[in-house]
């Protein structure tokens, strides 16, 4: 009898792993989501709300490609792992036993303990919970008369131009002194700062939030900011501050984990027949110049990909290559091959070039 | 810009004065996109002291 394979997360990793694990065998696939029955490109939610397409656009695969493929879909939250006997709890009632077990979970916005962080109307955007949520109270411009982002980077970016495509009015709280300075070199982050403010988004650099106040029925009624003690009426709160991993529910199994689950360049964790993969895996030792969490889209897929060969029988170390990403900024686009650090390190030099007129840059 | 290419030179441990002279086989804009390879150069070769000349686009090289 073939082994069960049960893989909870549906994301991209998750089901890169059960694509690539059924081209290889006839093992049984089973994945679990508590967020959604069918996979979807979570890259693509914000235009969903930008209008270019409906949800069941953003599902790779119709509906009919996982019976097809003998991968089954289960819609429930598992709330305990057993990993001593094989076993999942679920919170809906009933458990599951399993050969071999794909954590897969993701990622989760951060959360800092600010006053008011579980009002009504304060939203990461991560999820399609959280697309429902920025619908209902960001419908227009007349519900939300003021968004406000906090946290400068990509998701905080993302989530301002959805808003603006809705005429909403932005406030954007960035804590660096110029937008992802962390990462991006200051002629690219200085660019990006014009870009932000030519798209009438109210940019505020070296701003923290202090407090979010609320309305005194549950909902958002303004922010702080720390340092001025300035006070924004908003009706909606985008918290964009970075995410971690997703794994509150594993860390009393016995599984290893710090901010991540702990694996191996096998993507291994501590239990032989448990791994972890995508944005929810911490390697213990970081790869090359790698974090050793990477909440990244590619990598995720790299992942799940490697991680079927050793499932079937193949085993392969994670080997991610030469580092490279894309994202982007309002009308901006970036790539990125190998490291360029927001610093250049000793030894290294810095060329730059810029379209003297359009946000063109080379670095 | 072409990821396998950036990924080929990078594994090739290409020099800066290489990359930049085949610049435009990287580049995967449509026909009548504005090319900037020629003024990347320039500056270049201002700041640097150097005389690289852009090479043409070679599909053969790309596909190497």
């Amino acid at each position: 009898m073939e082994e069960h394979i049960v893989i909870i997360g549906n994301g991209i990793s998750g089901v890169t792993a059960a694509r690539h694990i059924r081209k290889l065998s006839d093992k049984r696939i089973t994945i679990i989501s508590s967020e959604t029955v069918y996979f979807f490109s979570r890259t693509a939610l914000m235009y969903i709300y930008m209008g270019h397409m409906e949800f069941e656009n953003t599902q790779p695969y119709e509906s009919w490609f996982w019976k097809k493929n003998r991968i089954e879909l289960k819609k429930a939250f598992v709330e305990r792992i057993e990993p001593e006997n094989n076993l999942l709890h679920f919170a809906e009632g009933g458990s599951l036993k399993y050969d071999k077990l794909i954590l897969a979970t993701g990622s989760k916005p951060n959360k800092f303990g600010w006053p008011g962080q579980d009002l009504d109307g304060v939203m990461g955007m991560y999820s399609k919970q959280n697309l429902d949520d920025l619908e209902k109270y960001a419908p227009d411009d007349n519900t939300c008369k003021r968004a406000v982002i906090v946290g400068g980077g990509l998701i905080g970016i993302e989530m301002a131009e959805m808003l603006r495509s809705r005429n909403i009015p932005v406030t954007f709280l960035v804590r660096e002194e110029s937008f992802w300075n962390s990462v991006l070199p200051s002629e690219e982050s200085a660019m990006i700062n014009e870009h932000i403010k030519e798209h009438h988004i109210d940019l505020r650099l070296g701003a923290n939030l202090d407090e979010i106040k609320s309305n005194g029925k549950g909902k958002v009624k303004s922010i702080v900011i720390k340092e001025t003690g300035e006070e924004i009426l908003c009706d909606v709160v985008g918290l964009t501050a970075g995410v971690s991993p997703n794994i509150e529910f594993v860390k009393t199994s016995g599984i290893q984990t710090g901010r991540g689950i702990k694996v191996n360049r096998h993507l291994q964790t501590n239990f032989d027949n448990v791994f972890a993969i995508g944005d929810c895996a911490e390697q213990h030792e970081a790869i090359g110049s790698r974090r050793p969490i990477e909440a990244v889209w590619y990598t995720g897929r790299m992942m799940g990909e490697t991680l079927a060969r050793t499932i079937c029988g193949n085993r392969t170390e994670y080997k991610p290559g030469h580092w490279f990403n894309s994202a982007k900024f309002l009308d901006i686009e970036y790539q990125t091959y190998g490291w360029i650090w927001a610093i250049p390190k000793e030894k290294e030099a810095r060329f730059f070039w810029k379209h003297p007129k359009e946000h063109l840059l080379y670095i | 810009m072409r990821h396998e290419i950036f990924d080929r030179w990078l594994s090739e441990k290409q020099s800066v004065d290489y990359v930049l002279e085949h610049l435009k086989d990287a580049n995967f804009d449509p026909e009548f996109y504005k090319a900037h390879e020629e003024a990347i150069l320039n500056k270049f070769n201002n700041e640097q002291g150097t005389n690289i000349k852009v090479a043409r686009k070679s599909w053969k090289r790309i596909f190497a």
